[in-house]
């Protein structure tokens, strides 16, 4: 039995037809074919998901379609605007931030919604910010070079 | 070779744009039309009969295409040996094994029939202990008759000889190497050191799950797109599973999502192929994370008896080693990390007297794998603890007694291998040591429960060398080269290392170098993306490759100009003569116009084909006679500094430095990433990171309970330094490279070890050394008393 949802997705608006009980990763990768969010865990716990909903870092295999219901999510196909790209995304090019590659659009959310609401953190303030987003090939150390160098920008 | 214009240079990876933007594609970001999802029902018995399946119920769920079971292909096998069945037959061996799989039009139809399938299981005893199977006449055998399979070569067309005991019919392998008389070294010896070393398994827990996607085709075979290190050994397990010859089994495997060897065993293939050959479909099946943690292959569990013999002068005479390896029901290729585990025991430190013995042994327990490392995790591990036991026994500086110990240039290691020029193991070690001031003798701050430590390892391991690597380079009109490879990249980098190396042969600029990868039906032969192995060999075949393309040209434009060919040279898609400035021809004019082609030879492509390095006759009479394969040398080091807290037991890793050789690097700044990443991996392994298994079933198999490093658990910044030391080319490689990356991980469990001792006098024998085991550790070290022994050894001097 499906739902209509509607919701709006870096910038755009979409109606979708799904399960009440389908994630927000699912309406995305699935529905939408928007497959730069990743289903690593589908449990919340490694942040390949992360997606940035009303501002806020959310986990999106978390969120169930209805939650998700007028909201404006934002995810790494949104970063770059009119062919430029966003600071965070330069910084991780430049510094070597990612290997795989596969958690790097959910980090590279969870960073932004870290500058978005604090555009200078420190050290200390990133490793809380980036906490829940795991890495499993770079060892953090470029990905915090990355964000602390875009936020300098 | 001064004159490079783009290798050594840590240019932006080629990978880069696609990833940041989210557009780079992995095995579940392709569908294809009328695709079906697979998924598939597990033992949930380490042991069992299984008496009979009823598949009716399930068949009727609306949207499954397709139900099944062990008894639709009764003699599919899959596994290194072939001795592990696609689905289970009439016994299920390990708590998580295939019995049966469902297609269907979506992943919840094909959950709620799993649910349906009914199996009557009879329950059967398991043996889990390794050293309980490994006795003669165990009470369990896990597979009757498995010593009697066919030997199989498999893997850098290494034949794995199996040198099984036949009354011990659950050891599945033995390996021996030995040197010298051991018991008159322990003769000879002032003191004799023995100890047990423990490790659990671990998981890669590449954030990437595995999954594979099929597709039949008309001719019988089919195409699979896969998260796989290796398209053409996958494409031979395939082939071979399904009685198919090469050509009928396309892979593809595109970017994948972290490998660290978990992704070398064709997980998820079969089954999606068996179910695309019964419904027609493609069919795509996507492992769960728990599916990953429980059959996904986890690291080896292993115990390591080590008995070792030194002198007073600091002379190590004598090392004999017991390895045991529980590699879970089914052998995999944990069969040769039975062999090449010895690696880590056998390039680094002069020992006239060895004795190295090996086992896989089989258990009711899932199949453990190949891990970063292969072995060297365990080894290093219990190697690198007793030289720092053993340097206290004497007396002496563990640095000093590591360095008096290591091998020098020239000097012909335990596997017959000589010591050359590229091999930087003593730099490394001064490298990290001066690095993390051991020669410093600050005061600290001890009022506190917090105890600083630092410990200092050396290591050597292996690269595979002895693989058959093929590359094409095809010459565009407009000087665009494009490289066609099967290495796999799964975040080491080595596709910006190919277009490194294509772009200084054709001096011309990264951007100007495209890669088509990872395809049987269009890419040539690579043997896998693993084992220090890609810079190398794809490497130098690469190399051959753009050789060849570049002879073809010149001898175009020779012709053209009516100049000698060994006057002219290639540069950023023009010819030039030598010496001169302006360019003579470019590449353009020899083709066709609007072809691709040129009137005289068409297609301009470049063949290349390595073989590994060549041997020499003594060489040859010295390693593979030893050995049986050759594998080039690769060396590190590693120093920490810990925080160990007297009242809880925790370990906080405050700083580390890790050195190894390379050759002369392409990309320094992804060897960075590598000894960065190895970091973070080896402080799990270290501290944190077990797979625990209670009578064969894993019971932690989430991120919630294995617990990964986060951003919290890793030192950063300038509490880090991954260093490289000279750069000494190595001979054979491309631009003086060398394999590196593999084991950036094994120091770190042996150098915190040694810290935590250094801090608070407590000798850590198992893997992973958790809070709990460092706390109960420290409590009865308090009592402690008696002088060293087995499993022993008391805090000789109060903490730094």
């Amino acid at each position: 039995m499906k739902i209509p949802v509607k919701l709006k997705v870096n910038g755009d608006d979409y109606e979708v037809y799904v399960e009440p009980w389908k994630t927000l990763v699912a309406v995305l990768r699935d529905e939408l074919g928007l497959t730069g969010t990743k289903a690593g865990c589908l449990s919340g716990d490694c942040g390949t998901c992360t997606t940035i909903v009303d501002g806020k870092a959310t986990k999106s295999c978390l969120m169930l379609a209805p939650q998700a219901r007028g909201r404006e999510v934002q995810t790494v196909e949104g970063l770059a605007k009119a062919g430029q790209l966003h600071p965070l995304q330069q910084a991780f090019m430049d510094h070597f931030a990612f290997q795989c590659g596969f958690c790097t659009p959910g980090m590279l959310m969870t960073a932004k919604a870290l500058l978005d609401k604090n555009p200078h953190p420190s050290p200390d303030e990133v490793r809380e910010g980036l906490y829940g987003t795991l890495c499993r090939c770079t060892g953090y150390v470029k990905i915090m070079d990355a964000v602390l160098a875009a936020a300098a920008k | 070779m001064d004159n490079l214009l783009v290798v050594r240079n840590g240019i932006r990876r080629a990978d880069a744009l696609e990833k940041v933007t989210g557009t780079a594609k992995y095995s579940d970001d392709f569908t294809l039309p009328h695709m079906l999802h697979g998924k598939v029902l597990r033992s949930p018995f380490p042991h069992a009969r299984i008496l009979g399946i009823d598949t009716t119920r399930a068949e009727k769920v609306s949207g499954v295409r397709a139900v099944v079971t062990g008894k639709d292909i009764p003699e599919g096998r899959m596994g290194v040996v072939l001795d592990r069945p696609l689905l289970a037959q009439s016994v299920a061996r390990f708590a998580g094994e295939a019995v049966a799989l469902v297609a269907a039009e979506t992943v919840e139809a094909a959950e709620e029939a799993l649910e349906l399938i009914n199996v009557d299981y009879e329950e059967l005893p398991g043996v889990f202990d390794m050293e309980e199977a490994m006795k003669p006449n165990p009470d369990v055998v896990v597979q009757p008759g498995h010593h009697k399979l066919p030997n199989i070569a498999a893997y850098a067309g290494q034949e794995i000889r199996f040198d099984t005991v036949e009354e011990r019919p659950n050891v599945y392998r033995y390996f021996h190497l030995a040197e010298g008389n051991i018991e008159q070294g322990f003769r000879e010896a002032d003191v004799v050191l023995e100890n047990r070393f423990e490790a659990t398994r671990t998981q890669h827990c590449t954030l990437e799950p595995h999954c594979a996607m099929a597709r039949p085709e008309l001719d019988g075979g089919f195409t699979v797109w896969a998260s796989e290190q290796h398209p053409y050994e996958a494409q031979g397990f395939l082939s071979r599973i399904f009685g198919l010859s090469r050509s009928q089994v396309r892979v593809i495997t595109p970017y994948i999502g972290g490998a660290f060897g978990g992704k070398l065993f064709v997980m998820a293939c079969p089954w999606a192929i068996l179910l695309a050959q019964k419904t027609g479909r493609p069919v795509k099946l996507v492992y769960s994370r728990e599916e990953v943690f429980v059959e996904g292959l986890t690291d080896v569990a292993a115990i390591i008896y080590l008995k070792d013999g030194v002198k007073k002068d600091g002379t190590l005479i004598a090392r004999q080693v017991k390895l045991i390896l529980n590699c879970g029901a089914y052998s995999g290729r944990v069969l040769m990390v039975t062999g090449s585990s010895c690696l880590g025991a056998t390039v680094n430190y002069r020992i006239p007297h060895f004795d190295w013995n090996s086992y896989c042994v089989a258990t009711n327990e899932p199949p453990a794998g190949p891990f970063r490392g292969f072995g060297g995790v365990q080894v290093i591990f219990a190697i690198e603890s007793h030289m720092d036991m053993l340097a206290e026994s004497i007396g002496m500086d563990p640095y000093d007694f590591r360095r008096k110990n290591m091998f020098k240039l020239g000097e012909i290691n335990l596997l017959g291998q000589t010591v050359t020029p590229d091999i930087e193991a003593e730099e490394c070690l001064d490298k990290v040591k001066d690095w993390i001031g051991w020669d410093k003798k600050e005061k600290k701050d001890d009022s506190g429960p917090w105890k600083i430590g630092r410990g200092i390892i050396a290591q050597g391991k292996g690269g595979l060398v002895s693989a058959y690597s093929l590359v094409e380079v095809k010459v565009h009109a407009d000087g665009t080269i494009e490289i066609r490879h099967s290495a796999t990249e799964g975040g080491q980098g080595c596709h910006t290392v190919l277009a490194q190396i294509a772009a200084e042969e054709f001096r011309t600029s990264p951007e100007k170098i495209k890669q088509i990868y990872s395809d049987t039906a269009v890419t040539p032969y690579d043997i896998t993306s693993t084992a220090n192995l890609t810079t190398f060999n794809t490497g130098n075949s690469l190399r051959r490759a753009c050789h060849d393309a570049k002879r073809q040209i010149l001898e175009l434009a020779s012709e053209r100009l009516k100049v000698e060919k060994d006057n002219l040279e290639i540069n950023d898609g023009s010819i030039y003569m030598k010496g001169r400035s302006e360019a003579a021809l470019k590449l353009g004019q020899l083709f066709v116009p609007g072809s691709g082609g040129t009137a005289r030879r068409g297609e301009i492509i470049g063949h290349g084909v390595f073989m590994g390095r060549q041997l020499s006759e003594d060489e040859k009479n010295r390693i593979l006679r030893k050995f049986g394969t050759d594998y080039m040398q690769c060396h590190g080091a590693c120093a920490v500094e810990v925080a160990v807290n007297e009242e809880t037991g925790e370990v906080k890793v405050l700083r580390v430095a890790q050195c190894h050789d390379m050759g002369t690097p392409v990309n320094p700044q992804t060897c960075e990433g590598q000894m960065e990443g190895g970091t973070a991996m080896g402080i799990g392994r270290a501290l944190f990171e077990d797979i625990v298994i209670e009578e064969g079933v894993t019971v932690n198999p989430n991120f919630n309970e294995y617990k990964l490093p986060t951003i919290m658990e890793v030192p950063l910044g300038d509490d880090v330094s991954s260093m490289m030391p000279k750069g000494e080319p190595h001979a054979d490689g491309p631009f003086g490279a060398k394999g590196f990356g593999e084991s950036t991980n094994c120091g770190l469990s042996p150098a915190i070890a040694n810290a935590i001792y250094n801090a608070v006098g407590v000798r850590l024998r198992e893997l992973s050394m958790s809070r709990e085991k460092v706390l109960a550790a420290l409590k009865e070290t308090k009592r402690w008393e008696t002088p060293l022994g087995m499993g022993s050894t008391p805090p000789s001097k109060a903490p730094r």
